[in-house]
């Protein structure tokens, strides 16, 4: 199939999907109420800014997870993969628990961000040879001492705020700030996705390894870490936004390579809507199974995600 | 066009004995050069240096009059391809026809088409290497000598003028190492071409000028059949050779 | 010979039950782990029985210089061991094997749910129990039943309409209290009507859910959270209205302890403050 056809197909999804948002929820709005006295509904308000939050959200995470996977060489690799969760977790807790959230909304976020972009460039300057196999334990390493310390933050800490870092870190597209974390979080996706088809040939040639790499002109350390330090950002600001969301980074992923080949200039766009749509739908779903209760998207994700790709695994391990 | 080294010095990371001490050559075009060695000699390693992937603690290699590492990346490579002994299996499999046109350069960046001159190219270097059938084909799905055939391919598309390769037959037939060294002695002329290879009759049968590596050293360099005999292998490799003549061609088989 | 037998039985016995007696008679090293029960011990006049607190004990004042024995949910087991008390007192919450460990060195381990009225009722005739303090146990039983009939009585007597609350225990994720938990019950009290009927608990709940109910106060339990500055609260009628009330203590409200009466009593005077001016709470019922 053609690359346009395929990136129609998706954006047609993600459109759908994005409607849904709008009109589907807790409340039942009908299509007359949309517009009260002049002015948009604030129900209907806040599922368009919660729509958009999590097309941004689940667009980022989709393509950190391509970028990771391809630089990594690893299926299992995701976004939070290199300190990114573990930082963010500890900068949202000490946000709260040392009381820095009474300076206003913003400054849990900005805590989140701060603790994941340090904790990945603790992960880049503490491992000398950048070798996937190496960059992977120097993560794990410095996100379980971030988890340690988080852990020590949680033991030193009143309950009721321990359980909203909990809360936290389970992840949710419902309270995102449109123009302060909204719109910044879109300028680098789009940002990240231009960049990125630019350098989708150094992204292929980077999954034979930095060596082949090297020898076919990409200069394999230096873009390693540009990747990973680009695909961890995108990471890091959508953790700060909405939490830790698991699944999406690593499963949407997936999803398009094996059913698009592994051009990354032809598959990037498709990654990045499809995450999109996963997280839209995930998010609707997570709406209407309870009214009143608001159900963690990242276990919705993970609920459909872990199936769907199961099902995906074993067909085309019958086919091939 | 050439390559030269000059007394490079290297140890691997972690390691105190240096695995490279002192080793020096040249690479032109005119001749086919072959560097021979006992496994764990550094074959790979020496090919990793000439081709500036990694730094030697001393000593110097030019690309064309200019340290190796200065190139931009995109202008080395086209001066310079290396075909790796091992390329790592990618996460998602590439056609035949995708991998090799990753070793153009000047490919459109953000479309990824190829100009006319582009395709014909990648056309000419499938039907060099016997390709041209299997062009659709997943790398997945190729026999090892076939992936080895599509790298090798990958690396001669954009016509380079100096090409190292490492073990290029170890996974090939009779007849396909024929094809090959064919092939190289074809480009012999306007290429300059290092075969890293242990394979002592393929040196024999396609270079003009052999090395031996050994201790970190160059043991004996100079013409094959000087090279190449029962006195000089017995050191390196630590076990006798014969000698013999195939009608003209010389042949020689570890006793 | 009959006779001389039975005496001896009955000095045996009275032996017997002086040992018990003395037994019986109350433990002189409490261990509290639950900030409420720590506050009721100390109400019934038995702060000096207090050897150690939890992390969150914080009042009255005085319990601050006792040493700390652990957290609501983990007390400190070798700490705990090495004060030798007679008694530890806790929520359900502790681990069970914690407890036995306790137990198998003599020391008696309560844990009991101390999360509403009820719970409160059973811990204060316990504690009476427990510590021997059997009188001040009844006053304070008859002060509650007096306190809550009171406030029934102000509610059954007012011709105001109840308020439509929403409490926020937290605010990202919106974290709030359900139909049976402690701030429901204390905000009936206080005239106040939880928006939240069909969630237990302390549940995450949506927004959307929050703008349709449309409460006409947020009851702010989100200690130190900033509400003015959440973009996706502003289109919530009572936020924009400054309808936020932030409870003078609200670890009066939260815990199930002596003082809970009087921070019912300071809410509703200060929601009464709050929609003074305001229809909605001084209309008369429909």
């Amino acid at each position: 199939m053609k690359t346009a056809r395929i990136i129609l197909i998706y954006l047609a999804a993600a459109l759908a999907a994005a409607a849904c948002g709008v009109l589907f929820g807790a409340a039942r709005i009908p299509l007359s109420e949309f517009i009260q006295d002049g002015a948009l509904n604030p129900i209907v308000e806040l599922r368009i800014v919660r729509t958009a939050a999590a097309a941004v959200v689940g667009a980022s995470l989709a393509v950190s997870g391509l970028i990771f996977q391809a630089v990594l060489r690893n299926s299992l690799a995701e976004p939070y993969l290199l300190g990114v969760s573990g930082g963010a977790g500890l900068g949202a807790a000490g946000a709260i628990l040392l009381g820095f959230s009474a300076w206003g909304f913003m400054s849990v976020p900005l805590f989140a961000l701060l603790g994941a972009v340090t904790a990945n460039l603790l992960v880049l300057a503490a491992v000398r040879r950048r070798t996937a196999e190496e960059l992977l334990l120097g993560g794990v390493m410095i996100g379980t001492l971030a988890s340690s310390l988080l852990m020590v933050l949680i033991t030193f800490s009143h309950s009721r705020d321990m359980a909203g870092v909990v809360w936290w870190m389970l992840g949710s597209v419902q309270n995102v700030d449109p123009a302060r974390q909204l719109a910044p979080a879109a300028v680098l996706l789009c940002a990240a996705t231009v960049f990125l088809l630019f350098r989708a040939g150094d992204v292929d040639l980077l999954t034979f390894g930095p060596e082949y790499a090297w020898n076919h002109g990409v200069n394999a350390p230096l873009m390693t870490v540009v990747l990973l330090a680009l695909a961890s950002l995108l990471a890091a600001v959508t953790v700060s936004m909405a939490g830790i969301i698991g699944f999406c980074g690593l499963v949407v992923p997936h999803i398009v390579r094996r059913l698009h080949g592994g051009s990354h200039r032809k598959i990037l766009i498709p990654a990045a809507l499809a995450g999109a749509v996963f997280l839209m739908l995930a998010d609707i779903l997570g709406r209407v199974v309870s009214p009143v209760r608001e159900l963690p998207v990242g276990m919705v994700t993970a609920a459909v995600g872990c199936p769907v790709f199961l099902w995906l695994l074993n067909r085309s391990r019958a086919g091939s | 066009m050439k390559l030269t080294a000059e007394q490079l010095v290297y140890t691997h990371p972690g390691s105190r004995e240096p695995l490279m001490n002192g080793v020096s050559l040249e690479i032109a075009p005119g001749r086919i050069a072959a560097l021979l060695g006992r496994n764990g000699s550094g074959k790979s390693t020496l090919v990793r240096l000439l081709s500036g992937y990694l730094n030697p603690d001393s000593g110097t290699v030019m690309l064309d009059g200019r340290p190796v590492s200065e190139w931009s990346p995109a202008e080395r490579v086209r001066r310079l391809a290396v075909v790796q002994q091992h390329v790592a299996v990618p996460l998602t499999d590439y056609t035949v026809r995708e991998t090799v046109a990753m070793g153009l350069t000047g490919v459109s960046r953000l479309s990824g088409s190829l100009s006319p001159e582009q395709s014909e190219r990648l056309n000419h270097t499938l039907e060099l290497l016997d390709l041209t059938d299997l062009s659709g084909r997943l790398c997945g799905t190729l026999s090892g000598g076939e992936r080895q055939r599509v790298f090798t391919a990958a690396a001669l598309v954009r016509s380079p003028g100096l090409l190292l390769l490492d073990e290029p037959t170890s996974a090939a037939d009779p007849a396909v190492t024929r094809k090959i060294v064919s092939l190289l002695r074809r480009l012999a002329p306007e290429v300059g071409i290092l075969v890293v290879t242990h394979d002592l009759q393929l040196a024999l049968d396609c270079a003009g000028y052999v090395m031996l590596l050994h201790d970190g050293r160059i043991a004996a360099a100079g013409n094959p059949s000087d090279v190449l005999t029962p006195e000089t292998l017995l050191p390196v490799y630590g076990c006798p050779f014969r000698r013999f003549d195939c009608g003209g061609r010389p042949v020689i088989l570890p006793e | 010979m009959r006779s001389l037998f039975n005496l001896v039985l009955f000095l045996a016995l009275l032996c017997l039950t002086g040992c018990s007696d003395e037994q019986k008679s109350a433990p002189d090293g409490v261990v509290s782990l639950s900030p409420a029960l720590t506050e009721l011990i100390c109400h019934l006049g038995q702060e000096d029985r207090l050897i150690a607190r939890s992390t969150a004990c914080d009042c009255p004042e005085s319990v601050k210089k006792l040493p700390v024995a652990g957290n609501f949910a983990e007390p400190e087991l070798e700490r705990i061991l090495a004060m030798k008390p007679a008694l530890v007192v806790s929520n359900e919450f502790v681990n069970p094997k914690d407890a036995d460990a306790l137990r198998q060195a003599g020391i008696a381990v309560e844990l009991h749910p101390c999360d509403d009225f009820d719970d409160y009722r059973e811990w204060v005739a316990l504690m009476g129990k427990l510590l021997d303090c059997p009188r001040e146990a009844e006053s304070e039983l008859k002060r509650t039943a007096e306190r809550i009939a009171g406030f029934e009585v102000e509610l059954k007597s007012s011709e105001k309409k109840p308020l439509r609350a929403l409490y926020v225990i937290w605010d990202s994720p919106l974290l709030t209290a359900g139909a049976d938990s402690l701030p429901d019950a204390v905000g009936h009290l206080a005239g106040l009507d939880n928006i939240v009927k069909t969630e237990k608990g302390y549940p995450s709940i949506s927004l959307e859910f929050v703008l349709k109910e449309d409460p006409d106060v947020i009851v702010w339990f989100a200690h130190g959270k900033d509400w003015k500055s959440n973009p996706s609260w502003s289109g919530i009628r009572s936020i924009r209205e400054g309808h936020v009330l932030i409870p003078r203590d609200d670890s009066a409200l939260l815990r199930p302890g002596p003082r809970i009466f009087d921070g019912i009593r300071d809410l509703k005077s200060d929601l009464e403050t709050m929609f003074a001016d305001k229809e909605s709470y001084g209309a008369a019922q429909p």
